[in-house]
């Protein structure tokens, strides 16, 4: 993928790739981002960070629809780490946006937007489907279609333990193809990444690694892109088997 | 009359709650909107004395920022944990609610701290309550143009700029901002928002200028574009407009025009 796009990117800014940016970050039993730790940026393994003087500073920006953090994170030669640092201060912690730039002045030199922290104890963090838990009233799930990340957000309820039950058959039935096909169709309306780890890029990799067709690199009609999203969407029901599952648990 | 700072306890909190839902169900229906019982703010069986500091509960204001001006002032032994207390902002919400209620009432927690009920509310409206949002702007010590800017409207309503901007840590979190918001948006004579400011852009008439840099399209599209190049955390004012290209420098919300 080309690192810089005139149209894009006019100010040939560096684009982080996400593999050189140590962050992680750890969920409380409600599944509920805790805390971050910031480990550092790998500059030497890039010839275009590498460049860069040793006093740009390292801003990462944390938000959460209405609420914002912004950490001061050093210098590229004195690189301020981070421990465990508390969330707190988010109210929901269920869908936090992760922005790191350096910048000399008020100029962004490079970024890296949508970063994702790992989660060390998470299995599957690199997953296709993220799942958050998120204040939802009555509503026991939902996809929000967010289009810099969609994520399957379920009942924070403790009573419920709804990330426990997507682990059940009935349930993974019941909610995760529906749930595709919604990923699917934000996909359709935006498959192109901005920045590389973005969320398209995973789907791209897995279409290619399972041999299925990518959505066409040209603009569809909304009704193109619907027969795409139903082809697409019954290939992955075949592969997931759910029914069968759900049969295989329950013969009688 | 001076009357010292009370607070609703719990079933003072449930009756306040209980008359809102009442009167709004009325309302709905058609029919005319309830009294609030005199009595509920001084009611020992649901009150109690908060603090030794007295506000004037016949006092009347012209808007929520002078109410809010006027708490500060009052309020001497303020401490930041009292933004907490939903009894109190609650009761002195009920003190001064003809004044706050709009031509319908409003919803539950424009008087009752959001947080009260947190299962009646998916996101968080705490920002709402009509009393301590401009409490909250004027002694954390916001631009005073800028609290004007979102809070100095007619009492009973709280406005577009006041949904938009007090609850939004963005906005809250970044003078930069708020500097711009108060440049382009705020009228110094009528010290409140200007008219048209949150106008939307009309998708079918392109060549519409209606809402053109205007609120909904400088916070939600413009600025996330210009971080993109951008750190806008320590920006004057020029700086930024000129960072947010021609739709805000040639627009009729900037007093000159900024291209160099």
């Amino acid at each position: 993928m080309p690192r810089f796009s005139s149209r894009t990117n006019p100010k040939s800014i560096i684009i982080i790739n996400k593999s050189l940016v140590n962050l992680t970050a750890t969920r409380d039993i409600y599944g509920l981002i805790e805390s971050y730790t910031f480990g550092g940026i790998n500059f030497a393994d890039d010839n275009a960070l590498l460049k860069l003087p040793d006093d740009v500073e390292i801003i990462l920006e944390i938000s959460e629809d209405k609420n914002f953090l912004r950490v001061d994170l050093g210098t590229k030669g004195y690189q301020n780490k981070k421990h465990e640092e508390s969330l707190d201060y988010f109210e929901s912690r269920s869908k936090l946006k992760w922005y790191l730039f350096i910048k000399s002045g008020n100029n962004i030199l490079a970024r890296i937007e949508n970063l994702e922290p790992n989660f060390p104890n998470d299995a599957d963090s690199k997953g296709l489907v993220h799942v958050e838990v998120a204040d939802l009233g009555e509503v026991l799930w939902r996809v929000e279609k967010d289009p810099s990340r969609p994520i399957i957000q379920v009942n924070k309820c403790p009573e419920l333990d709804m990330i426990g039950k997507l682990k059940e058959p009935i349930f993974r039935g019941l909610v995760i193809i529906n749930a595709l096909e919604q990923f699917l169709e934000l996909y359709s309306d935006n498959p192109i990444p901005d920045n590389t780890g973005d969320w398209q890029e995973l789907w791209k990799e897995y279409f290619y690694n399972n041999n299925i067709d990518d959505i066409p690199n040209e603009s569809l009609s909304d009704e193109e892109k619907h027969e795409w999203v139903q082809q697409t969407i019954n290939i992955l029901a075949q592969k997931f088997k759910l029914k069968t599952a759900i049969l295989n648990q329950n013969p009688n | 009359m001076l009357n010292t700072i009370h607070c609703f306890n719990a079933a003072g909190l449930k009756r306040f709650e209980d008359f809102l839902k009442d009167t709004k169900l009325d309302e709905n229906r058609g029919l005319a909107k309830k009294d609030l019982p005199s009595s509920l703010i001084s009611d020992p069986r649901y009150v109690e004395e908060y603090s030794y500091d007295e506000i004037d509960i016949t006092k009347e204001f012209t808007t929520r920022y002078e109410l809010g001006k006027y708490l500060v002032d009052e309020w001497v032994n303020f401490n930041k944990k009292d933004y907490d207390e939903v009894g109190v902002w609650a009761w002195i919400a009920a003190v001064y609610f003809d004044q706050i209620r709009g031509k319908k009432t409003q919803d539950w927690y424009h008087f009752i701290p959001g947080e009260y009920d947190q299962e009646r509310t998916v996101q968080s409206v705490g920002y709402r309550h009509a009393v301590r949002t401009p409490f909250k702007l004027i002694e954390n010590q916001y631009e005073d143009n800028f609290v004007k800017l979102c809070t100095n409207r007619n009492i009973s309503t709280a406005g577009d700029a006041w949904e938009n901007f007090t609850g939004n840590q963005k906005v809250l979190s970044s003078a930069a901002i708020r500097n711009l918001l108060v440049e382009m948006y705020y009228d110094e004579k009528k010290e409140t928002f200007k008219p048209g400011v949150f106008t939307n852009v009309s998708k079918a008439k392109h060549k519409s200028v209606a809402g053109k840099a205007g609120a909904r399209r400088v916070l939600p599209i413009i600025i996330p574009r210009v971080k993109k190049s951008f750190d806008i955390h320590d920006m004057d004012t020029d700086e930024l407009i000129e960072a947010c290209g021609k739709e805000v420098q040639t627009s009729k919300w900037v007093k000159k025009p900024k291209i160099k």
